[in-house]
C-alpha cells in the first residue's frame, strides 16, 4: 500500500468507528485519465480528457459538499499503465484538490504489475498526500473499527478471483467496505472467466456481517448489483451504449444500513440515435433533434440512419450534416448500422434540365445505379456529384 | 444569308462597281490580278462589321489615293426572314448608313440605327463563325477552318444526327466536372496531391501504429518477464533456503567421519609398521632359505659338470683313433685312384691319335678330287673360249639359209624351165653334168641364166633366161655370199659343223657346273688353303705322338680296338674314383665328430670351472651369514613379528569396519551435492536478480514514455485519417467514373454529330477519289485522316494540293449542310492553286453540286480553273476602263450587270 504506512497520520481518522456509527464517503471508479476517443480531432480530444480531470476536481467538490470522510476509487484510474507522463502530472494534480483521503485501487487497465503507473517514478515523486494506492491485497485498517478490504489487480489476466481471495479468513469485526474491480458473476458471460467476482461469496460474506460494503468498479455506469454490491460507474462517460455513466455514488453506512446514491459528475455526452429517413419531412426531424440536444460541443452523437433518399434529399443530408458537424464534438454515421440508399429519381434532375451527352451520362449513370449492379454505390456517388455540379450552374 | 448584289463606289482604285448574284449556284467572278476582286469582300466585311465614321485602318485603307471622296459600299442580302438593302459611306466627316428592309415588313432606318438592327439581324441570323470558317482568302495558308466554332453547322449536326445538342450549360458542366476530377487527380489520370497526401498519411500513421504496437507489446512482454521473474525469484529464495538447510546437514555429517577418520588413522600407521617388520623378518629367513637352496643346488650341478665331463674325455679318445684310421684307408683309395686315371689318360689320348690318322687320310682324298676338279673347268673353259658359235648365231645362220632358199625358189618360179622327156634311153650333158634318161622318164631344169644341153654329138643347145631371171639370179648370189660369210665370222664349215660346235659347248658347260658342285662338296666349309694347313697339320701330330709315346703298353692296333681300350680304361678310373671319394668322406666325418668332442669337452671344463667358483662362493657366503645369525635366530624373529601384526590387524580392522559402516563416498557426495545444489541455485538467483535488474531498469525507461496513450492518440488519428481517405477515395472514384462517362458519352455525341459532316465530305470526295475515299474528323471537325485505295494517310502528310482540295471540299460539304437554314455564303478566293488540269476538272464538278444548295463566290484570276464548273455565272472585272470611265465622268456608275452564265 503506497502512501499509507508513509502518511497514515494524514490519512487516518482521529476518531475510531464505533458500532452504530454512519459513516459517508464516495464511490467512484473508471476514470480512465489519459483515454482518447478516436471519433473526436485533436482539439476536441483535447477538451474530452480535461473533462476526465475537471470530473476528478467535481467529486473533490461533492465530497466537500456532503461531507464525506474518504473517496475510493475501484480501479482504472488510469487509462493504461503507459499513459504520459503529463496525464499523470495533470491526474495527481487534480487528485491533490480532494480534500478528503482518497483510496485508489489498480484494475485491469492499470493493474499493479512491475510496469505499473503507480510504480513509475512521477507517480512516485508527485502523489499528493490525500492519495492512497492500495497495493496491498486484504485489510487496510483506516481506523479502528473501520477497515478496507483491497483486492487490486496485480497483473492484466489474473488467474483467480482476486476479491475472493482478498476476503479469505475474513472474520466479522467492525465495519468493513471491500474495493474490488472486475466483472460479477451475475454479469459474465464467460463462465471459463477465473477473475470473475463470484457474487454468491459477497453476499454470504455480507450476510455474515464480514463486509458492509461492495465499492465495485470496472462498468460504465451505476449499477446496483445485489443489496450493499454497487457499481458506481465512471464519472465522465466513456461509449456509446452507458445508460448511466458519469456519475458517482454516496454511499451512507453502517452495520444496519446502507444507501448509494448516484450523483451526476459527467459532462459529456455519447448518444447513439437512429433514424428512418425518406421524404424532406424526416430530413427535417433530424435536423430538429440535432438542434434541441443541449451542449453540443460534449455531444458525441453516432446515427444510425436508414431508409431511401433522393439525391437531392442525400445533398440537404449532407449538407445538415456538415453544418451540424461543426457544432458538434463529433458526429458519426455509424455505417455498421445505417442502411441508407440513395436512389436517383426523375425528378432530381429535371429541373436541371440537361441535354446532349450530359443527359446521356447521366441516364448511363443510371443505369449504373441501379440496385444489384456492380458498382452501383459509385455510380449512386458518381449522380450525386453530378446533381451537385450542374445544380452549380443553375 | 444569301449576297443578291454589291456595288461599290470610291473604293480603293474602284470608282464604281457593282455585281448583282444570282442566289444559289457558283459565280466566278474573274478578273486579272489588282482589279479589286479581294476589294469585293474587304467591302462585305466593311458594310457588316464597322459604323460608317470609323477610323479603323481597315476604313483608311479603303480611301482612294490623290482624291477626297469616301469609299462607298451597298449591300442588298437575304438573311434569314430579312430582305434588306444596308449603304454606308465611310467618311469621317460627313458619314452616312441607310437601310431599307424590304421583308419581312419595310423599314427605313439611317445611321447609328441602322447599324445596330443589321448587327442585331446579323447576330440573330448569321453564322459569324461559319462565315469565317467557310471563307478561303488569297494567299491564306491551307486550312481547314474552325467548323466546330460554327453553331449553326453544330446545330444543323445535331438535327441531322437526330440528338438533342449540348447546350452551353452541358459544355460548362463537362468543364465543371474535370476541374472536379483535378482535384483528385493530374491532368493524366495519376492520383493527385491530395490523395497521394491523403494516402502516404495514412500510411505515415499506420506505420507509427505498428511502431508503438510494437514498442508496446515489448513493453508489454517485459513486464511480463518481469512478473515471472518475480515469482520465479520467489520460488528459487525458498529452493536456496532448503538448500542451505541440506547443505548444513550434509557438512555435519562430513564432519563427524572426518573425525572418524581421524581417529583410525595411528592404528592404521602402526599396522603399517608392524606390517613392514614382519615383512622383513619374512624377508631375512627367506633369503636365508634361498641362499641355502642355491649352494644345494650349485653343488648338484656341480657334480653333474663333472661327471658329463668324464664321459666326454672318453668320448674324445676314441674318436681320435677312429680318425686316424679313416684317414690312413682314404690316403690308399686315393693313390689308387691316381694310377687308374694316369691310364684312362693315355687310353684316350691312342683314341685321338687313330682319330687324327683317319681324318687325315680323308682330308688328302678329298684335296686330289678338289685339284681334279679344278682342272676340268679349266679345260671346259678354254673350250668354251674357243667356240664363236652361240644359239643366237646358229638362228641366223638358219635364218639366212632359209633367205638364200627363198632366193632360189624365186628364180626357179620366175626362170624359163626345160622339160625333157626321154622317148628312147637317152644320154646327154647339161651344163657340163652327164645325165641319162630311160625312156618316158623326164627331167626339168630351170634356167636361170642359161642352161647348155648336150646331147653330144647330136645337138647343143643353148638356152638363156631373160632380164628378171638375172636380177633373181643376182639375189640368189648375194644371199649365198652373206651366208658364206657368216660361216666364216662364227669359225664354221657348214651348217653341221655349227650345230656340233654348240653341243661341244653346252657339254664344256655342263662340266664346269658339275666340276664346281663336286668341288663345293669336298671343300665343305674349307677353303683349299686351309685344307692344306689342316692335312699339314694333322701330319705333324700324328707324326710326333708315336715318336713320343712310351712303348708301354702297346696302343692298340685300330681305331676300334683303341676305342674299346679307352672305355675299359674310363671305367676303371671311375671305380677308383667313387671308392676313393666314399673313404674321403669317412674320414672327414670322423674327423668332424672329433674335433666336435675336442670342444664339447673344452665347454664342459670351462662350464665346470666356472660353477665350482660359483658354488665356492656361495659356499662361503652362507657360512658368513650363518656366523652373523643363525637359521634358528631367523626363525624366531619371524614367529615374533607375524604375531604382533596379528594383533594390531585385529584392532585396526575393527575400526575401519565401523568407518566403512557409515559410507564415507556416500557422505562425501551427499556433502558435494548439496554444495553444489546450494551454489547452483545461488548462482541462477544472481543471474534472475540481474536480468530483473536490467528489465526493470529497461521498464523505468520505457514505461514513463506514455506509449499507451501515444498509441491510442495515433490510433484514433489513424481510424479518422482512413476514414477520411476512405471518403477522398469514394470522392474521387465517383468524380473519375462521372468524368469518364461524361467523356464517353460527348465523343459518342461527336461521332454521331459528325456523321452528316462525314458523310457530305466523302460524297463530294468521291467525285474527285472515286469509291476508295473516305476520311476521318476529329474533335475539331477538321479531316484528321484520308484513306484512299486502302492507304490511310494524316491530313498532314497529304500534298499540298490533295490538303487544299480536301479543306475546300469539307468547306463545301458544311457550307451544304447548313445551306437548308440559308446558310452563308462560301467565298473562295484564288483557290486550286496547287490542283493539276486533271483533278480542276472534278473539282468542277464538285464546285457545280455544292452550287446546287449553297451560293458559292468564286474569285479568280486564273479563269481556267474554273471552266469546268457547270452553270456558273461568271462576272469579268475590266479595272482600267473604270478607273478611265470614272475619270472621264467623274461619275460613279454601275459598270457591269448580272454576270452571264459561262
Amino acid at each position: 500500500m503506497l502512501g499509507l504506512r508513509d502518511k497514515g497520520a494524514e490519512t487516518s481518522y482521529a476518531h475510531p468507528v464505533g458500532r452504530g456509527t454512519r459513516i459517508r464517503f464516495l464511490h467512484s471508479s473508471d476514470w480512465q485519465l489519459g483515454m482518447r476517443p478516436h471519433l473526436l480531432d485533436e482539439g476536441r480530444a483535447e477538451l474530452f480528457s480535461q473533462a476526465r480531470l475537471d470530473a476528478v476536481r467535481r467529486l473533490g467538490q461533492l465530497a466537500a459538499e456532503r461531507s464525506c470522510e474518504f473517496l475510493v476509487v475501484a480501479g482504472d484510474v488510469f487509462e493504461s499503465n503507459q499513459v504520459d507522463r503529463r496525464t499523470v502530472v495533470r491526474g495527481l494534480e487534480a487528485m491533490a484538490s480532494i480534500p478528503v483521503p482518497t483510496y485508489l485501487l489498480p484494475g485491469n487497465h492499470d493493474p499493479l504489475d512491475p510496469g505499473s503507473v503507480y510504480l513509475s517514478e512521477v507517480f512516485l515523486s508527485r502523489c499528493p498526500s490525500n492519495v492512497t494506492v492500495l497495493t496491498q491485497r486484504g485489510l487496510i485498517e483506516l481506523q479502528p473499527g473501520l477497515e478496507l478490504v483491497a483486492a487490486p489487480w496485480p497483473s492484466k489476466r489474473p488467474a483467480t478471483d482476486l476479491v475472493a481471495e482478498a476476503c479469505r479468513e475474513l472474520v466479522p469485526a467492525g465495519l468493513r467496505i471491500l474495493v474490488g474491480h472486475g466483472v460479477v458473476s451475475s454479469f459474465e458471460a464467460n463462465r471459463d472467466n477465473p477473475a470473475t467476482i463470484q457474487l454468491d461469496a459477497m453476499e454470504k460474506l455480507i450476510a455474515s456481517g464480514c463486509l458492509h460494503y461492495v465499492a465495485l468498479g470496472d462498468r460504465h455506469s451505476v449499477t446496483k448489483v445485489a443489496e450493499r454490491i454497487w457499481y458506481s460507474g465512471g464519472p465522465e462517460a466513456t461509449d456509446f451504449g452507458e445508460l448511466a455513466s458519469g456519475q458517482a455514488l454516496l454511499v451512507e453506512l453502517d452495520e444496519e444500513f446502507c444507501s448509494a446514491e448516484p450523483v451526476p459528475i459527467g459532462t459529456w455526452r455519447f448518444l447513439r440515435k437512429d433514424f428512418d429517413l425518406g421524404a424532406a419531412e424526416d430530413i427535417e426531424g433530424l435536423r430538429a433533434w440535432l438542434t434541441e440536444q443541449p451542449d453540443k460541443a460534449r455531444t458525441i452523437v453516432r446515427l444510425a440512419l436508414r431508409g431511401t433518399l433522393t439525391l437531392r434529399l442525400k445533398a440537404e443530408l449532407d449538407e445538415l450534416l456538415e453544418e451540424e458537424q461543426e457544432l458538434f464534438a463529433a458526429i458519426d454515421w455509424w455505417e455498421r448500422e445505417s442502411e441508407l440508399a440513395v436512389m436517383s429519381d426523375d425528378g432530381d434532375f429535371g429541373a436541371l434540365e440537361l441535354s446532349g451527352f450530359a443527359e446521356a451520362a447521366r441516364e448511363r449513370l443510371m443505369a449504373e445505379a441501379q440496385p444489384g449492379q456492380p458498382d452501383a454505390e459509385r455510380a449512386r456517388e458518381s449522380l450525386a456529384l453530378l446533381y451537385r455540379l450542374a445544380g452549380v450552374a443553375r | 444569308m444569301r449576297i443578291r448584289r454589291l456595288r461599290l463606289g470610291n473604293f480603293k482604285d474602284i470608282l464604281l462597281r457593282e455585281v448583282q448574284f444570282p442566289p444559289s449556284g457558283v459565280i466566278v467572278i474573274q478578273g486579272p490580278n489588282e482589279i479589286g476582286k479581294t476589294a469585293l469582300q474587304e467591302a462585305l466585311d466593311l458594310v457588316l462589321e464597322l459604323p460608317a465614321d470609323s477610323r479603323h485602318r481597315r476604313v483608311a485603307a479603303q480611301r482612294p489615293a490623290g482624291r477626297d471622296v469616301a469609299p462607298e459600299v451597298e449591300l442588298e442580302v437575304d438573311c434569314g426572314p430579312y430582305s434588306f438593302t444596308y449603304f454606308k459611306r465611310f467618311d469621317t466627316r460627313r458619314p452616312e448608313t441607310w437601310l431599307r428592309i424590304q421583308r419581312p415588313h419595310p423599314e427605313q432606318l439611317t445611321g447609328r440605327e441602322a447599324h445596330e438592327r443589321v448587327r442585331s439581324i446579323l447576330e440573330e441570323n448569321l453564322d459569324l463563325e461559319l462565315w469565317k470558317a467557310l471563307r478561303v482568302q488569297q494567299g491564306a495558308a491551307i486550312g481547314q477552318g474552325g467548323l466546330a466554332d460554327s453553331r449553326s453547322l453544330l446545330a444543323a449536326l445535331d438535327a441531322a444526327a437526330g440528338t438533342v445538342p449540348a447546350g452551353e450549360g452541358e459544355l460548362s458542366l463537362f468543364e465543371r466536372i474535370e476541374k472536379e476530377a483535378l482535384r483528385y487527380f493530374t491532368p493524366s489520370g495519376q492520383p493527385g496531391q491530395d490523395l497521394v497526401k491523403s494516402r502516404a498519411e495514412v500510411e505515415q500513421l499506420a506505420s507509427q501504429v505498428r511502431e508503438l504496437t510494437d514498442k508496446l507489446d515489448k513493453l508489454e512482454t517485459t513486464v511480463e518477464r518481469l512478473q515471472w521473474l518475480d515469482r520465479h525469484l520467489r520460488g528459487l529464495d525458498e529452493e536456496l533456503a532448503d538448500a542451505k538447510r541440506n547443505r548444513e546437514q550434509r557438512e555435519l555429517e562430513l564432519r563427524q567421519l572426518e573425525k572418524l577418520e581421524a581417529d583410525l588413522a595411528p592404528l592404521r600407521a602402526n599396522a603399517e609398521a608392524v606390517k613392514a617388520k614382519v615383512d622383513k623378518a619374512r624377508e631375512r629367513a627367506a633369503a636365508r632359505v634361498r641362499l641355502i637352496g642355491n649352494v644345494e643346488s650349485i653343488q648338484k650341478a656341480v657334480q653333474e659338470l663333472e661327471q658329463k665331463h668324464r664321459k666326454l674325455t672318453a668320448d674324445l679318445e676314441n674318436a681320435a683313433a677312429a680318425h686316424e684310421s679313416r684317414a690312413q684307408e682314404a690316403s690308399s683309395a686315393a693313390k689308387r685312384r691316381e694310377q687308374a686315371e694316369e691310364l684312362y689318360e693315355l687310353r684316350r689320348r691312342d683314341y685321338e691319335f687313330r682319330q687324327d690318322e683317319l681324318w687325315l687320310a680323308q682330308l688328302s682324298e678329298r684335296h686330289g678330287r678338289v685339284l681334279e676338279s679344278r682342272e676340268q673347268v679349266i679345260r671346259a673353259r678354254e673350250l668354251i673360249e674357243r667356240t664363236k658359235i652361240t644359239r643366237a648365231g646358229l638362228k641366223r645362220i638358219d635364218d639366212q639359209r632359209l633367205a638364200l632358199e627363198r632366193a632360189r625358189a624365186a628364180l626357179d618360179t620366175g626362170s624359163p624351165s626345160l622339160r625333157l622327156e626321154a622317148e628312147a634311153e637317152l644320154r646327154f650333158q647339161i651344163d657340163g653334168q652327164t645325165a641319162s634318161l630311160t625312156p618316158g622318164q623326164v627331167v626339168e631344169r630351170t634356167v636361170a641364166d642359161r642352161v647348155e644341153l648336150r646331147i653330144p654329138d647330136l645337138l647343143k643347145l643353148a638356152v638363156r633366161s631373160g632380164a628378171s631371171v638375172a636380177s633373181l639370179t643376182q639375189q640368189v648370189r648375194t644371199a649365198e655370199t652373206q651366208l658364206a660369210r657368216l660361216f666364216k665370222s662364227y669359225g664354221v664349215a657348214d651348217r653341221d659343223e655349227a650345230d656340233r660346235r654348240i653341243r661341244e659347248r653346252e657339254e664344256a658347260e655342263r662340266t664346269i657346273h658339275e666340276a664346281e658342285r663336286r668341288q663345293k662338296q669336298d671343300l665343305r666349309d674349307l677353303t683349299i688353303e686351309e685344307m692344306d694347313e689342316k692335312i699339314a697339320v694333322l701330319r705333324e701330330r700324328t707324326a710326333t705322338y708315336m715318336a713320343m709315346r712310351a712303348a708301354q703298353p702297346e696302343i692298340g692296333a685300330s681305331i676300334e680296338q683303341c676305342e674299346e681300350l679307352r672305355r675299359s680304361a674310363e671305367s676303371e678310373a671311375t671305380v677308383a674314383r667313387t671308392e676313393h671319394e666314399r673313404l674321403a668322406e669317412r674320414a672327414k666325418a670322423a674327423g668332424e665328430r672329433f674335433q666336435e668332442l675336442r670342444l664339447k669337452v673344452q665347454e664342459a671344463s670351462a662350464q665346470l670351472n666356472l660353477q665350482a667358483e660359483n658354488r665356492d662362493k656361495l659356499v662361503r657366503e652362507l657360512a658368513e651369514a650363518r656366523s652373523l645369525t643363525t637359521d634358528e635366530v631367523l626363525e624366531q624373529e619371524l614367529a615374533t613379528a607375524a604375531e604382533a601384526e596379528q594383533q594390531n590387524q585385529e584392532l585396526y580392522v575393527a575400526g575401519q569396519r565401523k568407518l566403512d559402516e557409515l559410507e564415507p563416498e556416500r557422505i562425501r557426495s551427499r556433502a558435494e551435492i548439496a554444495r553444489g545444489t546450494f551454489d547452483n541455485l545461488a548462482g541462477q538467483r544472481e543471474d534472475l536478480s540481474g536480468q530483473r535488474l536490467r528489465l526493470a531498469a529497461e521498464l523505468e525507461v520505457r514505461g514513463q514514455e506514455g506509449l499507451g496513450e501515444a498509441l491510442a492518440e495515433a490510433t484514433a488519428k489513424l481510424d479518422r485519417r482512413k476514414r477520411e481517405l476512405a471518403l477522398l477515395d469514394r470522392r474521387a472514384a465517383a468524380a473519375a467514373r462521372l468524368l469518364a462517362v461524361m467523356r464517353e458519352c460527348r465523343e459518342e455525341a461527336r461521332r454521331r454529330r459528325e456523321g452528316p459532316l462525314r458523310d457530305g465530305i466523302i460524297e463530294l470526295g468521291r467525285i474527285l477519289h472515286g469509291r476508295s475515299f473516305s476520311i476521318e474528323l476529329d474533335e475539331r471537325l477538321a479531316v484528321s485522316r484520308r484513306t484512299l485505295n486502302g492507304t490511310t494517310l494524316a491530313f498532314e502528310q497529304l500534298s499540298t494540293g490533295a490538303q487544299e482540295q480536301l479543306s475546300l471540299i469539307a468547306r463545301l460539304a458544311a457550307g451544304m449542310l447548313v445551306a437548308g437554314d440559308g446558310g452563308v455564303p462560301i467565298i473562295l478566293d484564288d483557290t486550286l492553286g496547287h490542283t493539276d488540269e486533271d483533278r480542276l476538272e472534278y473539282m468542277g464538278a464538285i464546285l457545280t453540286r455544292a452550287g446546287r444548295e449553297c451560293q458559292v463566290i468564286v474569285l479568280t484570276s486564273y479563269p481556267k480553273r474554273y471552266a469546268h464548273v457547270g452553270g456558273a455565272t461568271v462576272v469579268t472585272l475590266v479595272g482600267a476602263d473604270v478607273e478611265r470611265r470614272a475619270t472621264a465622268n467623274g461619275t460613279a456608275r454601275p459598270e457591269e450587270g448580272v454576270g452571264v452564265p459561262a
